[in-house]
C-alpha cells in the first residue's frame, strides 16, 4: 500500500529559526545605524567646540605675534598646541596668507598652501570647520582631520591679520565609534543566539506534539487502530490530538464491527458450502453468458465435470459433450426468464444416457436485476425404474381387479344357466320349469354374452375417424337420449354450453358413448331425484400434445365417492353397483384417451361428483 | 300372532342380489323346501326375524352392505342356523372372515345342483 511520505521533517523549525534570525538580525543593524549615527553626530559636535575652542584660544593668544610678525613666537605657539591630544597640526598663516608657521613643519614658513581646504580657510572671515584628511609627515597613514579656520582680526576694525588653523585628528573619536559598533554587534548576537534558544524552546513545544501526531497517524495507518495520544498542550494541539483520538475511537469500533461482518459472512458462506454439499440434489449456476459459475460435488458427479475446470467459469458446450438437451433447455431459461418445474432431458455421461428431472429458476439480485440461473437437476434413473414397476404393479393390481369383477358377473348367469340344465333331465316334463328355462336361460346366457363384447371392445383399438365436431351439439344429443330417463328419476338438468367454443377434433359417435356413460353414471349417483350439469367451456390448459383444448364438465348432486373409489373408478370391472358391469367408465377413460384428451374426477363422499373431459381442438392438431 | 313353530317343510332363506342365482336357488329347492329372497342385508334380517329359516344361502357380494354385514348383524343367532356363504368371488380374506362370523359353509359359483340339494338335506334333517 503506498502510503504519504512519513519522514519526519525539521522544515517548521528551519523556518522559525530563519526569519527569528533575520529580524534580529535586522533589527541589530538599524539599532547599530542609528546608535553609530547619534554617537558620530555627538562626538563630532564635541570635537568641533574642542577645536573651535582650541583655534580662537589661539588666535587670541597669538593675535599680537601676528600683528608684529613675530613667526619665532607664532612658530613656539604652534609646538606647544600640537602637543595637546589629538592635534595633527597647528597652522598660522600671515596677513598675506602665506605660512607664518606649521607645526612640525619648520621648512613650510613662507610658503602658500594651495590646496582647496587651505584656500577656503585663508579666505574665511568667520571660523571655518572643514572635513579633510592629512597624511602626517612622521607617518602613520592619512587620518580624518577636523581643520578649524579662525580669522584673527585687529581689535574691532574688519581688517584681517591672519588665519589660525588647527587640524584636529578623528582617528580616535573613529575608534570610539567603532568600539560602540562592536558591542553593539556583540550584544545582537547574543539576543539572537538567545531568540533562537528561544525559538528551539517554542518551535520544539509546537513540533513535539505535531512529531506525536504524525507517529500516531503512522501507527494508526499501519493497523494499531484504537491507538489514543495523552497531549496536554491546552491549545489547538491538544484539541487536534482530542479529534485525533476521536478518530481513532471510531476506527476502531468500525473495525471490530467489520470484523463482526466478516465473521459473518464467513459463517454464511460456511452454512451455503455445507447446504451445497449436503444436497442430494445437482445445483448449477450459470451466468448471463451461459457460463458455469457454480456446481455442486452432486451436481458435478451427475454431469461428469471434473471439479478442476469449474474455477474458469468455462461455457456449459466445452464441460457438457454429452448435455445438448440440458444446454438448450438451459438457454431457454436464460432467455425466457421463467421457472421451469420438472422438465426432463437425457443427459449422456461416458456412453450412458441418464434421465434428469431439472427445474431452472432465474436469479436476481436483491434490486431485480438479472444475474443468470439457477438449475437444479437429480438423476432420475432410479425413479425411473420405480416408476416402471409401479406401473407394472398397477396393470397387475388392476388386472386382478378386473379378473375378479369379470368372474363375478360371469359366474352369477353360469350358475344360473349350470342350474336349469342340470335339471332338465329331472324336470323336462315339468312345463312350469320348461318355461322359466325358457327366460332365464337365454337371458343370462345373453348377460355373458354382452360381457364378453364389452371386453372385446375395450380390448380392441377403435377404429375412430375424427373430424371438427361441435360438442355443444352432440351434449345436446345425448341429453335428450336421457331425458325421458331423467324425469322418471326426477332429475332436473341444465346444459351450460359456451356459444364461442371451438370445434374440438372427435369422432361424434364415441364421444356420444363417452358422454352417455357419465350420464347414466350420474343418474345412478342420484337415485332420490337430484341435479345434473353439463357444461362446455375452452380449456385453461393444454392438451398433452401441447394443443389448445375444450373442456367438458359433467356434475351431480349424488352421494360422491370416496377416494379409494374414485382411484379405482376406471378399471374394467370396478362396480359398486349390483347391476352393471363396471365396463361404463372403463370405456369412457379409453374413449377420451384414444381423443388424445383427459378425464378427471373430483368427488367426496356427500358432495357429488365432477368429471371434467378435456379434447384438443380441431384447428390446433 | 303366529307362534315360532318349526315349519312343515324346511324353510330356506336365499340373499341374493342376482335375479338368476335367485331363480336358480328357487327352481332347484322350491319344490321340497319352502324358499324365501332377500336382495339386500335389511330384507334379509327382516326376513330372518319374521320366517325364521331352518337355513340361508348367503351371497357375499350384495348391493350397499355385504353378506359380512348381515352376520356380524346377526350375532350369535347365526349359531343356531346354519348360513352358507355363496360366492362368486375368490376373495379369500372375507370367506376366512365368514367363517370367523360363524358361516357354516361354502358354496362357489357355478355350483352344483346335487351339491346345495345336500346341504339342503342335511340342515333341514338336523333341525
Amino acid at each position: 500500500m503506498a502510503g504519504p511520505d512519513t519522514r519526519p521533517r525539521k522544515g517548521l523549525q528551519r523556518r522559525f529559526f530563519l526569519s527569528v534570525a533575520a529580524v534580529i538580525a535586522g533589527l541589530t543593524l538599524i539599532v547599530l545605524f542609528i546608535v553609530g549615527s547619534r554617537e558620530r553626530k555627538l562626538i563630532r559636535g564635541e570635537a568641533e567646540k574642542r577645536a573651535l575652542a582650541m583655534a580662537t584660544n589661539l588666535a587670541a593668544t597669538s593675535d599680537t605675534a601676528l600683528r608684529t610678525y613675530n613667526y619665532i613666537a607664532l612658530e613656539q605657539y604652534a609646538e606647544k598646541a600640537a602637543r595637546e591630544a589629538d592635534l595633527a597640526y597647528v597652522i598660522f598663516l600671515d596677513k598675506e596668507g602665506r605660512v607664518a608657521a606649521f607645526s612640525g613643519q619648520d621648512e613650510r614658513q613662507g610658503a602658500a598652501l594651495g590646496d582647496p581646504v587651505s584656500e577656503a580657510a585663508q579666505r574665511a572671515t568667520a571660523p571655518l570647520v572643514q572635513e579633510t584628511t592629512w597624511d602626517p609627515p612622521g607617518g602613520g597613514g592619512r587620518q580624518p582631520i577636523l581643520d578649524v579656520a579662525v580669522p584673527v582680526f585687529f581689535q574691532e576694525s574688519a581688517e584681517k591679520w591672519g588665519t589660525v588653523r588647527i587640524g584636529l585628528s578623528l582617528a580616535s573619536m573613529q575608534a570610539e565609534l567603532r568600539r560602540t559598533q562592536a558591542v553593539l554587534l556583540g550584544v545582537g548576537a547574543v539576543a539572537l543566539l538567545l531568540a533562537l534558544g528561544g525559538v528551539q524552546l517554542l518551535v520544539r513545544r509546537v513540533t513535539r506534539p505535531v512529531e506525536a501526531l504524525a507517529d500516531g497517524a503512522r501507527e494508526l495507518a499501519a493497523g494499531r487502530v484504537g491507538l489514543q495520544l495523552d497531549i496536554r498542550t491546552g491549545d489547538e494541539l491538544e484539541a487536534l490530538a482530542a479529534a485525533f483520538n476521536h478518530m481513532s475511537a471510531e476506527l476502531a469500533a468500525k473495525q471490530a464491527a467489520l470484523v463482526q461482518n466478516l465473521a459473518l459472512v464467513d459463517a454464511l458462506r460456511r452454512y451455503q458450502d455445507d447446504i451445497l454439499r449436503s444436497m442430494d440434489e445437482g445445483l448449477l449456476t450459470v451466468d448471463l453468458d451461459g457460463r458455469v459459475v457454480t456446481i455442486n460435488r452432486v451436481g458435478a458427479e451427475l454431469l461428469g465435470i471434473p471439479s478442476e475446470r469449474i474455477a474458469v467459469r468455462p461455457a456449459l458446450d466445452a464441460v457438457l459433450p454429452g448435455g445438448v438437451a440440458l444446454i438448450r433447455l438451459i438457454h431457454r431459461g436464460l432467455e425466457e426468464d421463467e421457472v421451469v418445474s420438472h422438465a426432463e432431458v437425457e443427459h449422456e455421461v461416458g456412453g450412458r444416457a441418464v434421465p434428469l428431472g431439472v427445474s431452472t429458476a432465474p436469479l436476481r439480485d436483491p434490486l431485480g436485476a438479472r444475474l443468470g440461473l439457477l438449475v437444479l437437476f437429480r438423476d432420475l434413473t432410479d425413479l425411473k425404474a420405480l416408476e416402471a414397476r409401479m406401473r407394472r404393479a398397477d396393470r397387475l393390481a388392476a388386472l386382478g381387479t378386473m379378473s375378479a369383477g369379470l368372474a363375478h358377473e360371469i359366474k352369477n348367469p353360469l350358475a344360473a344357466i349350470k342350474t336349469f340344465v342340470q335339471l332338465i333331465p329331472r324336470k323336462f316334463d315339468n312345463e312350469a320349469f320348461r318355461d322359466k328355462f325358457n327366460v332365464t336361460v337365454p337371458r343370462e346366457l345373453d348377460r355373458v354374452n354382452g360381457i364378453v363384447e364389452n371386453l372385446l371392445e375395450l380390448a380392441r383399438s377403435p377404429r375412430m375417424s375424427f373430424s371438427a365436431v361441435d360438442v355443444n351439439g352432440l351434449v345436446r344429443r345425448v341429453l335428450d337420449l336421457h331425458s325421458r330417463q331423467m324425469e322418471e328419476r326426477r332429475v332436473d338438468w341444465d346444459a351450460r354450453l359456451d356459444p364461442a367454443l371451438p370445434l374440438a377434433r372427435a369422432d361424434g359417435e364415441y364421444l356420444i358413448r363417452a358422454l352417455s356413460n357419465l350420464v347414466v353414471n350420474a343418474l345412478e349417483a342420484m337415485p332420490g331425484g337430484g341435479r345434473l350439469v353439463v357444461a362446455t367451456a375452452p380449456a385453461a390448459g393444454r392438451t398433452a400434445a401441447g394443443g389448445r383444448a375444450v373442456e367438458i364438465r359433467v356434475a351431480d348432486t349424488g352421494a360422491g365417492m370416496d377416494p379409494q373409489t374414485v382411484s379405482q373408478l376406471f378399471n374394467p370391472f370396478f362396480t359398486t353397483k349390483a347391476k352393471g358391469t363396471g365396463l361404463g367408465l372403463a370405456l369412457t377413460h379409453k374413449i377420451v384417451e384414444e381423443h388424445g384428451g383427459t378425464i378427471s374426477v373430483q368427488s367426496g363422499s356427500g358432495t357429488g361428483t365432477l368429471f371434467v373431459i378435456t379434447l384438443p381442438v380441431a384447428d390446433s392438431i | 300372532m303366529a307362534i315360532a313353530t318349526p315349519p312343515e317343510r324346511g324353510r330356506i332363506l336365499v340373499v341374493d342380489d342376482d335375479l338368476g342365482v335367485r331363480e336358480a336357488f328357487d327352481i332347484l329347492l322350491g319344490d321340497e323346501y319352502d324358499v324365501r329372497h332377500a336382495e339386500d342385508v335389511d330384507g334379509a334380517l327382516r326376513l330372518f326375524e319374521s320366517a325364521n329359516p331352518s337355513l340361508v344361502f348367503l351371497d357375499i357380494r350384495l348391493q350397499g352392505e355385504s353378506g359380512l354385514d348381515f352376520l356380524r348383524r346377526l350375532g350369535g343367532a347365526a349359531r343356531s342356523v346354519p348360513v352358507v356363504m355363496v360366492t362368486a368371488a375368490v376373495d379369500d380374506g372375507a370367506l376366512r372372515e365368514s367363517r370367523a362370523l360363524g358361516a357354516a359353509g361354502i358354496v362357489r359359483k357355478p355350483f352344483d345342483v346335487a351339491e346345495v340339494e345336500a346341504i339342503a338335506r342335511a340342515s333341514t334333517r338336523i333341525r
